[in-house]
């Protein structure tokens, strides 16, 4: 029953990627692309169910939630059926069939359509939150019911000590990281995925093996455009664990200087950066996710070639 | 630079795609060092079993004009080019053989030197600008 207490949560990510769909069916609709629009639409339609599905199940994680941990998980429950269904959209794509076919002679290669900029960012957000987390679990001490990593506590003394909780310690940390690493994991395939599929190029049209320009960018477009959703969806299944762990953990140290070292209060103040720049890398994902980025020059790239 | 294939063509598509490559090599329009694709994005994106790409590989490789590590790919060997000065001769040739073959071959469907011209612009026209010199 509590569950349908969401369906109001759960109308704003949907509606928030049904935008994103109408569009990324715009910008497919550009000339350069007209020629695969057709299996472009159903692969739309499958990264649609997949952003569904996961911000649903997502939802579900929030409502079956146990000490906020539901919430933390959310994010990257969310974004592991957004990567699920670019997957499906790049396996639907099959060999050529018709008996004139025709391939390029340049190897493709991931760096050749993964966004630099928001890569890097979403590295240097993977590897912060993978270094906090692991801080955080050494640092963190049972509760009062014996949950391993839910509070901080400081010894002020020989015999006072000060606990503060929620922290973002092994409880929560471990099923995280979990998470994140399979996400990790299935974003790396995907990406293998979208660079190894065989090109969207009509076979069926008269003399296809002069292949057409157009379609050939059109094929690297959507590659590159399958890579920035990845990227992007990466980085909010990274970013948003990072936020709130920086966040919980900063609210934790401050609630300690009373009792605690001096510098706490600069490692609360850091923790707060940490959780602003996170929320910044956030942004920019759902941003690329929502309205996409900057379309490469066509004919700049080796992989037009 | 494409390859291309024709399954209806007797000619097994690994000999095609070896003669199509030894050209390139021996042309210059693949340089020497430059690195052919994987063999399984070859034969994924042509729609060829990945033993009829790696056969064309292997007999490029005997040849004398590609070689192939694991890990490092295949890349085409620096002295597999015809020598500079009979590049043009032979590229002349291959050009001339080809149109020669076109021609015949339009004029068995009934074409018209007007109709060849034209299909050959269209072809032009669609596989882009290729410049001046030859694309990697």
């Amino acid at each position: 029953m509590r569950f349908l207490l969401l369906i109001p949560v759960l109308l704003v990510p949907v509606g928030a990627f049904v935008i994103l769909l109408l569009v990324a069916t715009r910008s497919s609709l550009d000339a350069r692309m007209r020629l695969a629009r057709r299996l472009e639409g159903r692969r739309g339609l499958l990264r649609l169910l997949g952003a569904v599905v996961g911000c649903v199940v997502g939802a579900y994680v929030v409502a079956e939630d146990t000490l906020g941990l539901g919430l933390l998980l959310s994010a990257p429950v969310a974004a592991l059926g957004l990567l699920l269904g670019v997957l499906l959209a790049e396996l639907v794509v099959r060999p050529p069939e018709g008996p004139r076919r025709s391939a390029s002679l340049t190897g493709r290669r991931a760096t050749d359509y993964v966004p630099r900029r928001l890569g890097a960012a979403v590295l240097a957000t993977g590897a912060t939150l993978l270094a906090l987390a692991s801080v955080t679990s050494a640092l963190g001490s049972p509760d009062d019911l014996g949950r391993p990593g839910r509070w901080l506590t400081h010894a002020c003394s020989a015999v006072e000590t000060s606990s503060r909780g929620p922290w973002p310690g092994a409880y929560y940390a471990g099923p995280l990281l979990l998470l994140v690493g399979a996400g990790v994991l299935l974003a790396l395939l995907v990406l293998r995925t979208t660079v190894a599929r065989p090109p969207l190029l009509p076979n069926d049209a008269p003399g296809a093996v002069f292949v057409p320009a157009q379609a050939v960018a059109a094929d690297h477009e959507l590659r590159a455009q399958a890579a920035r959703a990845v990227v992007a969806g990466l980085g909010v299944l990274l970013a948003l664990p990072l936020a709130g762990t920086s966040a919980l953990a900063a609210s934790a140290v401050a609630g300690t200087v009373g009792c605690a070292p001096d510098w706490w209060a600069a490692a609360a103040a850091g923790l707060l950066v940490v959780t602003a720049l996170a929320g910044a890398v956030l942004v920019w994902c759902v941003s690329v996710l929502l309205l996409g980025s900057r379309q490469p020059a066509l004919g700049q790239n080796s992989a037009l070639r | 630079m494409r390859l291309s294939v024709d399954t209806d063509d007797p000619t097994p598509p690994y000999e095609q795609l070896r003669r199509q490559l030894e050209h390139a090599v021996r042309l210059g329009t693949l340089p020497g060092g430059h690195r052919l694709p994987p063999i399984r994005q070859l034969a994924r994106d042509l729609g060829l079993a990945v033993g009829t790409v790696a056969r064309a590989y292997r007999e490029l490789e005997a040849g004398g004009l590609v070689s192939g590590s694991r890990g490092g790919g295949t890349r085409v060997l620096p002295a597999a080019a015809d020598r500079p000065q009979d590049v043009g001769t032979r590229r002349d040739q291959a050009i001339a053989e080809l149109t020669r073959r076109y021609v015949a071959d339009g004029r068995l469907v009934g074409a018209a030197d007007a109709d060849l011209l034209n299909a050959v612009r269209t072809a032009l026209r669609a596989t882009g600008a290729a410049g001046a010199g030859p694309r990697p």
